[in-house]
């Protein structure tokens, strides 16, 4: 039953996933571009043999609690909430919660260089599930070592349209500009003739 | 992390009065936005802090609802459920696949965050 209210609120969501690895940036990301302060919410999650060490004989099969932050930004003149949702820092257990996928229209992946391996899972989920995405590299000093080629490599990028960005978290404006990269990248991928 | 949340996670029949779940649940994503409706005179104290945090004409995702209450997803979207069979609340859908890929719309938002932010 896929219908709005009649007196349905005059926005709708637009949703955005930010996701990394543990302690990349995320929620900072978040907070940055957010008119509300990051909000948390939860929810428990039956993760089947997911990070689960095989104990002889017990059930592998274990009820886990996620939290998730997420921020948003009205756009009243487009007629759409921007929510960002960014996600929870063990990647094992988002990768099973596909309600927190659903209807996504992009994400951003943040990669912290000094940590790159921690940002590939999210790669990897992204590229299988054909949803669009930026990467985005937090660079923590002002400047990072390493190209964008050597960086595509590193996290087996297979997509060569797939943009990659350095960003400061901390920024708004650097953070904007992330937003804005991920809606060009979407913008290019709708056209109809797409290289 | 809502610290007022702690230790005020409502069992879930509480919350709905007994109902466990609605056909109308799955409608309701944790982006879908919720706007109250209606008169809530007489309704459970929970459902009253419910509806009163999206107010028209604010309007809040399902999951900001949660969170502002200290409750998990799950309760939430239950609890709005019952609320959506009785009138008490309009929802409005996130944007659907195809209206995330209308270049129109897309080149908007774009403007939009970049003049905004």
């Amino acid at each position: 039953m896929p219908n709005n209210s009649d007196d349905a609120p005059a926005q709708a969501a637009f949703k955005i996933i930010v996701a990394g690895g543990f302690g990349v940036g995320k929620t900072t990301l978040v907070g940055s571009v957010s008119e509300i302060r990051p909000l948390t919410t939860e929810e428990r999650l039956t993760t089947a043999g997911i990070g689960v060490d095989d104990l002889d004989g017990i059930e592998d099969k274990t009820d886990t609690t996620v939290a998730m932050d997420f921020g948003r930004i009205t756009l009243p003149e487009a007629g759409v909430v921007v929510y960002l949702f960014g996600t929870p820092g063990q990647d094992r257990f988002w990768f099973v919660w596909d309600a927190l996928l659903e209807g996504a229209a992009g994400a951003i992946v943040l990669v912290d260089t000094r940590h790159l391996g921690r940002s590939f899972p999210a790669v990897d989920f992204f590229e299988n599930r054909r949803l669009p995405f930026v990467v985005g590299v937090n660079a923590f000093d002002g400047h990072q070592p390493y190209s964008a080629e050597q960086i595509r490599g590193a996290l087996r990028m297979s997509d060569p349209q797939t943009p990659i960005i350095e960003l400061d978290a901390r920024s708004r404006t650097s953070s904007r500009d992330a937003l804005i990269a991920l809606m060009d990248h979407l913008i290019d991928r709708a056209r109809p003739v797409h290289a | 992390m809502t610290s007022r949340g702690r230790g005020r996670r409502p069992r879930l029949y509480a919350a709905t009065g007994g109902r466990s779940s609605t056909a109308r649940t799955s409608v309701l994503t944790m982006d879908t936005l919720i706007t109250a409706a209606g008169d809530d005179q007489g309704l459970p104290s929970e459902w009253r802090a419910v509806l009163d945090l999206c107010r028209p004409p604010r309007a809040l995702a399902v999951a900001e609802l949660a969170a502002r209450m200290g409750w998990r997803l799950t309760p939430m979207t239950r609890l709005l459920g019952v609320l959506l069979e009785r009138g008490l609340i309009h929802h409005r859908l996130p944007l659907s696949p195809a209206e995330t890929c209308n270049v129109v719309l897309l080149t908007r938002i774009r403007e939009c965050l970049a003049k905004q932010l």
